[in-house]
């Protein structure tokens, strides 16, 4: 009887005890009655950069640093891609020795990155040029070299193909002979891309830094003095040890627009003032930011590739070589964190302004740890484009750089 | 027994949720929320009734002159909501911990001390509610959710003398006190937009004292009257001074017959004078407030022939609520009740349940419904 007089209370005390542990709390109100307070206010404003200290820098990232390499033929200004291989050797280690060896057959590996999908008949075009070259090469050095002489062969690309790794494989004996080595090469190849097409276009191809899209030498061998047909025939692979990319006239970066992108690879530094009623978050919650830009013109580029507008965060305000936030979703740039990437796509041929929601990076100005208030422009993929956008800047009537900036009030909360 | 009492009572706090809170009411959004009712889950079951005479409860001081020795109470509330207004409707569920208490005498001097800690007004609520601003020139869905979490304490620290067999009186020092934490957040339809929080913290203190008087008129026919004043309480708006709000008076009365050992049938009425804080809401931008009254009817029921082992209790209450959604008419509530409850270890403990369906509603449009159960647990070390 005992047990049951103490079980009961505490049967009864824990039913109700699990019970309470469930919490709904929100019903469905409406406004103004259930409202205390009213209804957060709202409010848009356009901030515009400070005069004149909006600026492009360049020399950032030059041709052949970037992810890809840029071909055209046909175009405005054409683009030739020269690449140069790790020292093949003249031995090979096998079982503790050295040993000689002869050349069987050759192969290049070309990754095509993009192109546009609106032109036909694309050939992707490998010359032999001098084993020297390096980043004084010009457009008008390589001009000699792209003739029949010197064809190391081409690539023929199937109209449907937007991108894909080739490989060209060399064994006619014309070509080896080509593609032989004289002294002064110390077994060194090198090559130049270029390409032909039914209409003026351009190509990008894996650089260095693509890895497995990335230009690759190989040399199918046959080893002297090993008699094991197993072990006789190799491969040897060297990938470049340099590659860059020169346009038929040099492009340049006018001091009085807003450019990025090119190679060297240009940007721009946006500098703002906040006013006093959003410099802090107490005062002002922003709840969206716009960066708004007008091209002055139709964005240059190649046809359906896609380029896209980055907008970073500045650390510190040193101009060119400001350090910059970083770009990772969830790190903290100022007093705010990135919740998704600030960028954009650009539309070649357009001269829609360009959009790029920037409100992670405005809000991270708020605040005692805020960040400098600027932004820093840059075109993704960098030095690996065609694409050139440029933009009116403080000192292009009608068309600077505009900052929308959305925001709500500290809401009146009813003091009872 | 004595051995399994402490560590019995000492699991349930244990085992019982942290955090006592939960909504409220709909009608506990404006103004300071729903006035607690200081009532034991046996005082709950009579629909309030004999809440003047019970010394488990806490709206007079003189009852606890009919405590036997050191009594420790706690009572645990757990509600389902449904909701019904412009808006919309919803079901909520919550919880909290209306009362805790402590009380004994000190005989040779026929003089009873009591402290308790109980709900002057709860204060949470959440309310979620739609609609389209424009933006930027274009329309954007937005949805607002608007959450207070908190409310007034009413800690009260008294006493209670017999004055003779028949009649007995109390007083007590009230300390109101408490804080609400609200926070709003916007949502926006439209994924560009960040959602705006924020959030702010009232503060209320403030000193009341009451006054109570418990008698029999003869075997059968018991009266109590109280009357409180709460004076006024200070509001602090995130460590800042916001100025004072007036609180109201109190006067209740309460008529208990009981024809026999098993059977009490109860009565009692209260008014509060809410309008007092009317003007300082309205200059805060509230829609203000309104005197209330409520008025309760209960039995209780022995029907084992005693009341220690689950005699039936029922009751019913009707009332106005001081703190209307809309200024041009007032909430009121009806409800009714069921419960019951046991002693056992000797008389020593008990436990005590109720049921209580309660239908508030403001004009046609604002209604809810609610099933409370409440349960009470007595000690008596």
């Amino acid at each position: 009887m005992t047990g049951w007089r103490l079980a009961v209370p505490a049967g009864v005390a824990l039913v109700v005890a699990v019970a309470a542990c469930q919490r709904e709390l929100v019903a469905p109100g409406v406004c103004p009655e259930t409202c205390p307070g009213g209804s957060p206010v709202v409010i848009d404003t356009v901030l515009m950069p400070v005069l004149n200290a909006d600026s492009t820098f360049t020399g950032y990232v030059e041709a052949g640093e970037g992810l890809a390499l840029l071909v055209s033929e046909g175009r405005p200004n054409d683009v030739l891609s020269p690449i140069r291989f790790l020292p093949l050797g003249d031995s090979l280690l096998l079982n503790d020795t050295l040993r000689s060896f002869s050349v069987d057959s050759m192969a290049f590996r070309v990754g095509l990155l993009a192109r546009d999908s609106a032109v036909s008949g694309l050939e992707m075009l490998l010359y032999r040029i001098p084993s020297d070259v390096d980043s004084t090469v010009t457009y008008q050095d390589l001009v000699p070299f792209i003739d029949d002489s010197t064809l190391i062969g081409s690539i023929d690309v199937a109209d449907s193909v937007i991108s894909e790794v080739f490989r060209l494989v060399v064994s006619d004996s014309a070509t080896l002979d080509l593609l032989s080595f004289v002294p002064d090469d110390s077994t060194t190849m090198a090559i130049v891309v270029a390409m032909r097409a039914s209409q003026g276009s351009g190509i990008r191809i894996g650089s260095l830094a693509a890895g497995g899209s990335g230009p690759l030498f190989q040399s199918f061998v046959t080893l002297d003095s090993v008699a094991d047909t197993t072990m006789n025939r190799q491969v040897i692979s060297r990938i470049a040890q340099f590659n860059t990319f020169v346009f038929e006239a040099p492009t340049t970066v006018d001091d009085t627009l807003l450019t990025i992108g090119g190679a060297p690879s240009a940007r721009s530094l946006l500098r703002y003032a906040l006013p006093s009623f959003l410099q802090s978050r107490d005062s002002a919650q922003i709840i969206r930011a716009t960066l708004e830009l007008f091209p002055v013109g139709p964005i240059q580029g190649l046809r359906n590739d896609s380029s896209l507008v980055r907008v970073r965060g500045v650390q510190s305000d040193l101009g060119a070589k400001s350090p910059l936030c970083q770009t990772a979703v969830g790190t903290f740039c100022g007093s705010w964190f990135l919740s998704r990437a600030v960028t954009t796509g650009l539309t070649v041929g357009s001269s829609d302004t360009v959009s790029v929601e920037v409100g992670d990076l405005v809000r991270g100005w708020q605040g005692e740890l805020g960040s400098e208030q600027a932004l820093f422009l840059e075109l993704l993929p960098e030095a690996a484009s065609f694409t050139i956008p440029v933009f009116g800047s403080t000192r292009t009537p009608g068309s600077a750089p505009r900052l929308l900036i959305t925001y709500s009030l500290p809401f009146p909360f009813e003091q009872q | 027994m004595k051995r399994f009492l402490l560590p019995g009572l000492i699991a349930v706090l244990v085992v019982l949720p942290s955090t006592a809170v939960g909504q409220s009411s709909m009608f506990g959004i404006r103004g300071l929320g729903v006035p607690g009712r200081g009532l034991s889950s046996r005082a709950t079951a009579m629909g309030g009734s004999i809440g003047l005479f019970d010394p488990a409860s806490v709206q007079a001081m003189a009852p606890v002159t009919q405590l036997d020795g050191l009594t420790l109470g706690l009572e645990t509330l757990q509600e389902w909501r449904s909701i019904d207004n412009p808006g919309g409707t919803g079901d909520i569920r919550n919880n909290r911990f209306p009362q805790f208490r402590i009380g004994g005498p000190i005989k040779r001097v026929r003089t009873w001390l009591a402290a308790s800690s109980s709900t002057y007004s709860n204060d949470d609520f959440g309310v979620a509610t739609t609609d389209t601003i424009q933006i930027r020139g274009e329309p954007v869905a937005v949805v607002d959710t608007l959450v207070g979490l908190g409310g007034l304490n009413d800690l009260r620290l008294g006493a209670g003398y017999q004055i003779n067999t028949r009649w007995s009186v109390g007083g007590a020092i009230h300390i109101i006190t408490g804080s609400t934490r609200n926070r709003i957040r916007r949502e926006f339809e439209d994924p560009q937009y960040q959602s705006f929080r924020d959030s702010t913290e009232i503060s209320f203190s403030g000193v009341g004292f009451s006054l109570s008087v418990v008698g029999r008129l003869s075997r059968s026919l018991a009266v109590a009257a109280m009357l409180r004043s709460d004076g006024s309480a200070n509001v602090t708006l995130d460590s800042t001074s916001a100025g004072n709000v007036d609180l109201p008076y109190t006067a209740a009365v309460g008529i208990r017959w009981q024809p026999s050992p098993v059977l009490i049938v109860a009565t009692e009425g209260t008014y509060q004078t809410w309008s007092a804080i009317n003007s300082d809401l309205l200059e805060r931008n509230g829609v203000g407030a309104k005197n209330s009254y409520g008025v309760s009817f209960g039995m209780e029921w022995g029907w084992r022939g005693t009341m220690a082992a689950l005699p039936i209790r029922a009751g019913i209450r009707y009332g106005l609520l001081p703190f209307p959604i809309d200024p041009n008419s007032q909430p009121k509530e009806m409800a009714v009740s069921l419960g019951t409850g046991f002693r056992f270890a000797r008389d020593k403990a008990s436990v005590n349940l109720s049921g209580e369906y309660v239908q508030r509603e403001q004009t046609d449009a604002w209604t809810e419904t609610s099933f409370l159960l409440t349960a009470g647990i007595e000690i008596r070390p």
